[in-house]
């Protein structure tokens, strides 16, 4: 390299001239009329004719117009890459197909200039074809309304996505070119391997094989920028070197003698240093998260040494905190009681805290630190009840992975997106021009340890009084909880809650505020400085906003039976990074404080939030109802919808890998923004050294929710509480809440173990008198910590029950009674004196184990409160009843829930169509009578169903290849039975609802119609010669969209005679269908069902004889 | 100035010998390497461009070894292989300008006016903005010595040029080479056209089965053919018998049978006279005496 200069230009002649054949081909013209087409219809529908395509939330990318160019440049760099590693991969075999390159090969260039000129040469027109699309968006960027243009954010994606992308796919497509030789094998594995980076890899391995940028998470906060972008940079390293080795090493291998005869060296030599610098870049990158794993690891391993050790009750705070750009100094006043007998008490705070001195009385104490864990040593015993005060004074910022140690690994990786947006996770934040500080972090000390996943302990909340003392850096706005001051002359706010807290949040930053007075509650929005976007939408219904106010508010106590208990309502703007989780124990998820709700920047993530739209919007909907609206009345229409955001539980229904690949749905997550918890949690606090869901215990009991969406148990073949159930057969409740595989069915163990209960007592002083009572009881305990086990036996005594005894069956596992449950039937009986209509319905309990369920009838006309309507029956072990009810207006139906039971549907529900008619008969007196088991089954009948093992088979259908062998082989049948989709299944597949035929459980199998090679066979035993009527339990398809046609074809073999039999099932009903009478001796009949039809599926059920 | 061979051998990976210990010198003015199809003619011309290594010897081109001052070497180097027809999307001026900017030809202006009258030169300049592909075969050869030419190199090595070209094509093509070799420099005129060395090359060497078997001027080649070139009259049934005696170069139809052309020492029993000999009787000759590549019996 003695001429610099030449080589410049050499690179660049060659680089002309392979830019100028990239330019040419019409492969890549078509990609770049279709990316620039394609990106900009993209950006002209989100951006400037927000009216069409709302297949994007426009406010995801006009809210944080850092979106705009990230949306874009990483939709742009997918297609390059692809499009590049067909074009790299092309240019050398060109150079071999065309004779005419040789007369260029023998020119004075190296090798190293041949080669970084063709690669430079492609690289350029990318990056030309990147700038264009970036033109194109930014023009559109400055006339669309509403936004802003991020400048800076145009150019750091385009050099943190675009850049390595195109030169690790470059250099890897020309290395793997020339080591394959073979261009269609290059594409292929090359474009398998992007498959698997977006499809399949994701955000897995921490994003390590993310080479595209596709799920690292890039979003750029308006607030705090890019959360991490030394991390950032670090992993697109991974790639630029990497890809700056694979073209070093193609020098190496270029098929070209070298200028001189040991040109390669120099190159092979740099090629392996940009590799190890990859390699190191890689490591670091993996180390953050890994190392991250290992601390959370140490912090739990801590919390489980140190969650029984003594510890004190924390009756107030005074915190003073001092901002400076990279950390904060605080100084924290504790005051409390102690609860043991000890010299040293427990206490755990943030690790990234430093803690400087501690004093009692002015003077100093010794501690200890371990990781998050601070001993502070009293020099002396102190007793229970002894009132002590601390002064803690201590510097830092956070370690967040400290935060969220009872979230499992996995789901704290999993990608955060909306969209293409790939948001990140951030706990806390500490720049130099904003901070946010939640409970999570531990940012002041909290008395005992953090998570422990030995013993629940640790989760001990309690209400305290504090008190915050601000310095803020200079030009900043504290917010926090409780009544703010500022005094003038230190310019330190002060902060004090008129009410006691469990948790305290500290947030700094430009904040600027708009407030709201409605019946004495202050509702405020603290935004950041340049992002008021709504009031200009909102100031023309100042005066009206009170009304509306107390209008969503008295609804929202009607509807949780809570008072909003604070004297402040905030919505306060934060990074959009800041993330929560769903727990176990609680409702509220971090973004939901006391009096507060922490909304991202500019409520990005909701449609609800982009408030000039929906105003216009507005005016739109008026329209479609057929009404002229003005401007007021459509930014009421903006406020109400703006509020739904706060009102739903939410939660997300999302598809979950089941059995053989087979999709499950699942509802995970929860509304992060739901209001409810300052309703409910943030207000009472139910505590229990044994169960620390028993608030959630509580707030499920009181929300009384059922889940009963029949769709999803349609599409998963079990429903969620029937899982549970089955589980909690085998598993004690404790096992099964701390099994991270189960975390999504936390509720429903919760919810019925709870149900469960209070039945007793439920039935003690009726449903209604109990609630009652629960919420009378809460309402006195506002802000007050409440035992579980004392709130347990109040209510026993209310109840005439013992609750308590109750719990203690919580330790143990769930035996589970199962029932026979007989026809109901109704009787309109007209006698002279009285016309009532009476329904009877006898139930078995056939185990030995105890149960209740519950009995709700239809009753036409609004809604009662009459007992009898919605009823709780026990049943001892193998008690038989019959229940009898009387009633005025003629019952619809029946709805019986077989709760904690082996019943498979676990409710049933049977409408009256048929309602006999009496005169003049005596009415069978009203209520629940033990009757023998007999009584239920019906004599003469001869039942065989497809649960019966011993009397029913089927025949399977032979694996094609050896992948459904395999997966046969793997496939994990915790539940046996399986959902159905429109794809009805090959195989015969079991499968539940209420319409099919069982004793306990109603299951039939499923398969779908073909060539009558499969088939279902019932034994049916025949011990009395004579005339029977066979019949067989016919039940529709219910993903037979279209008109029932065809037939259900069966042979029946009894003695030396076989015949055919069929069912019409045009005209078949649900239910007992006739398949023929039949003149039988003693044996063993056969009747076998195949699966020919006409129709879509075959459903192989169970069948009936009954002697004439 | 010369370029100096010395014991250059050449075997392929699949152990085919296709030069064997070639001493050559080659000095400024034109060189013709005469020798049938596959005598390893364009393996020696590949090793001379450097695109090839030789499996052992030395090549020194004008002072420089082409072994381990290939940067040198190919500055002072012009080269057209043999098979110049599958371009890239390029125009004709741009592949001459391309060619030229990887020469070092820096300037732009003066890259500029020495392509126009490259393409002058070649008359390809009404062609210019053609894409390469598009012109026919005479034109691709013209674009392909003027790409050779550009830079004025000092070693021209031009492999088959004038294959499938029409005869008109071909003197133009002599011609224009002949132009250059008047420049002072040296051409390499690989070719197995006896035609091309005649008329052009002042020395010249003969390659056959990878070996040297004659070097020195076509004048010396002529000589050694002189008296062994015979003009033959036989009848129309008598030419498969003569063809199977001795080897034929031309046949002519006459009114009562055929006028051969036959290279042999002697010729009995024929009506036969000797015949002034070309440079393609001289080869046929070597070819067929003193390298008895061809067997009477």
């Amino acid at each position: 390299m003695k001429l610099p200069l030449q080589f410049i230009y050499n690179i660049q002649s060659v680089a002309k001239y392979e830019s100028k054949l990239l330019l040419r081909s019409w492969f890549f013209k078509i990609f770049m009329i279709l990316a620039i087409f394609v990106l900009t219809i993209f950006n002209l529908s989100v951006l400037v004719l927000t009216d069409i395509g709302y297949y994007v939330n426009p406010w995801l990318l006009k809210a944080v117009s850092a979106n705009i160019p990230y949306v874009n440049i990483l939709l742009l760099n997918i297609g390059q890459a692809v499009v590049a590693i067909f074009l790299a991969s092309d240019f050398l075999k060109r150079d071999k197909q065309l004779d005419t390159s040789e007369v260029f090969y023998v020119r004075p260039l190296s090798n190293a200039e041949y080669v970084f000129g063709k690669i430079w040469g492609n690289l350029k027109v990318f990056l030309l074809l990147s700038i264009v699309i970036i033109g194109i968006t930014l023009a559109l960027n400055l006339v669309s309304e509403n936004t802003s243009v991020d400048w800076a954010a145009y150019g750091t994606y385009f050099l943190i996505i675009t850049i390595p992308t195109l030169v690790y796919i470059m250099g890897l497509a020309t290395f793997l070119m020339l080591t394959l030789k073979n261009q269609a094998l290059t594409f292929i594995i090359l474009l398998g391997y992007i498959g698997v980076t977006i499809f399949y890899i994701s955000d897995k391995f921490y994003y390590i094989f993310d080479y595209m940028a596709y799920s690292l998470p890039l979003f750029k906060s308006s607030i705090v920028g890019f959360s991490d972008l030394a991390l950032v940079l670090n992993h697109r390293a991974i790639y630029l070197f990497f890809g700056l080795g694979f073209i070093f090493f193609t020098i190496f291998l270029f098929r070209r003698l070298p200028n001189s005869s040991r040109g390669h060296y120099p190159w092979i030599a740099l090629s392996f240093v940009f590799f190890g610098i990859g390699i190191l870049s890689a490591y670091n990158h993996a180390n953050s998260t890994i190392s991250q794993d290992v601390r959370r690891a140490v912090f739990v391993k801590l919390n489980n040494e140190y969650v029984h050790s003594p510890r004190m009750l924390i009756d107030q705070y005074k915190l003073s905190v001092k901002q400076n750009p990279n950390s904060i100094d605080v100084v924290a006043e504790v005051t409390g009681v102690a609860q043991d007998t000890t010299n040293v008490l427990t206490f755990t705070l943030n690790p990234g805290l430093v803690i400087e001195q501690i004093t009692q009385n002015d003077s100093s104490l010794n501690f200890e630190r371990k990781e998050q864990i601070l001993l502070v040593d009293f020099g002396k015993e102190i007793y229970p009840s002894d009132t002590l005060t601390l002064s803690i004074k201590y510097s830092g910022d956070i370690d967040e992975a400290m935060c969220y140690l009872d979230i499992p690994e996995d789901q704290l990786r999993e990608g955060n997106s909306s969209f293409m947006i790939n948001i990140g996770k951030k706990y806390s934040f500490i720049t130099e021009d904003y901070l946010m500080l939640t409970p999570e972090t531990f940012w002041y000390p909290k008395p005992g340890t953090a998570f422990s996943d030995e013993s629940p302990d640790w989760q001990q909340t309690y209400f305290t009084n504090f008190t915050i003392e601000v310095d803020p850096i200079e030009g900043l706005t504290p917010v926090s909880q409780g009544i703010m001051s500022k005094d003038s002359l230190t310019g330190k706010f002060l902060f004090k809650p008129d009410y006691l807290a469990q948790t305290i949040s500290l947030l700094i930053g430009e904040y600027k505020s708009k407030s709201i007075l409605s019946d004495s509650v202050t509702y405020s929005v603290h935004y950041l400085e340049g992002h008021d976007y709504f009031s200009h939408i909102f100031d023309s219904i100042h005066d009206t906003i009170p009304t509306l106010i107390r209008d969503q508010r008295g609804n929202l106590e009607r509807r949780y039976k809570f008072k909003y208990p604070f004297d402040r309502f905030s919505l306060v703007e934060v990074p959009g990074q800041f993330k929560g989780f769903t727990r176990a124990w609680t409702r509220a998820q971090e973004s939901v404080q006391p009096e507060m709700i922490f909304v991202p920047e500019k409520g990005f993530l909701g449609w609800d939030f982009d408030i000039l739209s929906n105003f216009e919007d507005q005016f739109m909907y008026a329209k479609w109802r057929g009404k002229e609206i003005n401007d007021k009345e459509a930014a009421i229409g903006v406020f109400r919808d703006l509020g739904w955001t706060f009102y739903g539980s939410g939660g997300n229904y999302s598809r979950n890998e089941g059995a053989r690949g087979r999709e499950e749905i699942r509802i995970t997550g929860g509304n992060p923004y739901f209001i409810f918890p300052l309703l409910f949690n943030f207000k009472y606090n139910i505590y229990s050294s044994q169960w620390p869901i028993a608030n959630r215990a509580i707030e499920l009991y009181v929300l009384d929710e059922v889940n009963s969406s029949g769709w999803t148990r349609n599409y998963n073949g079990i429903s969620d509480g029937e899982k549970a159930n089955l589980l909690m057969r085998d598993t004690p409740i404790k096992e099964l809440l701390a099994d991270e595989e189960y975390r999504y069915l936390t509720d429903q163990f919760i919810m019925l173990r709870t149900s469960n209960l209070f039945t007793e007592a439920e039935i003690g002083a009726g449903v209604k008198v109990l609630r009652d009572s629960l919420f009378s009881i809460l309402e006195k305990n506002t802000f007050k910590n409440l035992k579980f086990e004392d709130l347990l036996d109040t209510l026993g005594v209310i109840g005439k029950a013992d609750i308590h005894k109750s719990l203690k069956k919580w330790d143990s596992v769930t035996p589970l009674p199962r029932y026979t449950i007989g026809t109901p039937e109704v009787k309109h009986i007209k006698n002279p004196d009285k016309e009532i209509f009476v329904f009877a319905i006898e139930v078995s309990n056939d185990s030995d184990n105890e149960g209740i369920i519950n009995v709700d009838m239809y009753i036409p006309g609004p809604p009662s409160s009459d007992p009898k309507q919605k009823r709780k029956i026990v049943f001892a072990p193998r008690e038989s009843k019959r229940i009898v009810s009387h009633w005025e207006t003629a019952p619809r139906g029946v709805r019986i829930n077989t709760l904690i039971s082996e019943n498979l549907p676990s409710y049933i529900y049977q409408y009256f169509n048929d309602v006999e008619r009496l005169r003049n008969v005596t009415i069978e007196p009203e209520g629940d009578f033990t009757i023998t088991r007999d009584s239920i089954d019906n004599s003469g009948e001869i039942i065989v169903d497809n649960e019966d093992s011993t009397r029913f088979s089927t025949t399977a259908p032979e694996p094609i290849g050896l992948l459904p062998g395999w997966l046969d082989f793997i496939e994990n049948d915790t539940f046996k039975y399986h959902g159905l989709t429109w794809n009805a299944p090959l195989k015969w597949t079991a499968t539940t609802a209420v319409s099919y035929y069982g004793k306990y459980i109603r299951s039939a199998l499923v398969i779908k119609s073909g060539d009558g090679s499969q088939t279902a066979t019932w034994k049916v035993p025949i011990e009395e010669e004579g005339k029977y009527d066979v019949y067989y339990h016919y039940t529709m398809d219910r993903y037979s969209w279209y008109w029932r046609s065809g037939e259900y074809l069966f042979t029946i073999k009894y003695g030396d005679e076989i015949e055919d039999a069929y069912i019409n099932i045009r005209s078949a009903d649900n239910g007992w269908e006739k398949l023929g009478v039949y003149d039988l001796k003693p044996g063993v009949v056969e009747v076998t069902l195949n699966n020919k039809s006409e129709s879509r599926s075959v459903i192989a059920d169970a069948v009936k004889f009954v002697k004439r | 100035m010369s370029i100096i061979i010395k014991d250059l051998n050449k075997v392929y990976p699949n152990g085919r010998h296709a030069l064997k210990n070639i001493n050559l010198e080659i000095p400024s003015g034109m060189f013709g390497l005469l020798g049938p199809n596959g005598a390893g003619k364009s393996t020696l011309m590949r090793i001379l461009v450097a695109l090839m290594e030789p499996t052992s010897g030395s090549v020194d081109v004008y002072g420089y070894d082409l072994r381990k001052q290939r940067k040198e070497v190919r500055g002072i180097l012009g080269y057209l292989p043999q098979d110049f027809r599958f371009f890239a999307q390029y125009k004709t001026y741009e592949f001459l300008d391309y060619a030229a900017r990887l020469s070092g030809m820096n300037n732009t202006k003066m890259r500029k006016k020495a392509v126009d009258d490259m393409l002058e030169n070649v008359g390809l300049f009404d062609v210019r903005e053609r894409y390469a592909n598009k012109l026919s075969g005479g034109m691709k050869r013209r674009l392909g010595i003027a790409q050779a030419l550009i830079h004025s190199p000092k070693v021209i090595i031009v492999d088959e040029p004038t294959t499938g070209l029409d005869p008109e094509e071909r003197i133009r093509f002599r011609n224009l080479l002949s132009k250059v070799s008047g420049e002072d420099a040296t051409i390499i005129l690989s070719t197995h056209i006896v035609g091309d060395i005649s008329s052009t090359c002042n020395k010249m060497a003969l390659l056959n089965q990878g070996e040297v078997s004659f070097v020195g001027s076509p004048q010396d080649m002529l000589k050694q053919a002189e008296g062994k070139v015979w003009r033959v009259r036989i009848a129309g049934d008598q030419l498969t018998e003569i063809d199977a005696k001795y080897p034929v170069i031309a046949t002519i139809p006459t009114a009562n049978g055929w006028e051969v052309q036959v290279v042999a020492d002697e010729i009995v029993g024929y009506d036969a006279e000797p015949y002034t000999p070309n440079l393609e009787h001289a080869y046929v000759y070597y070819m067929e005496n003193q390298l008895n590549l061809w067997t009477n019996d």
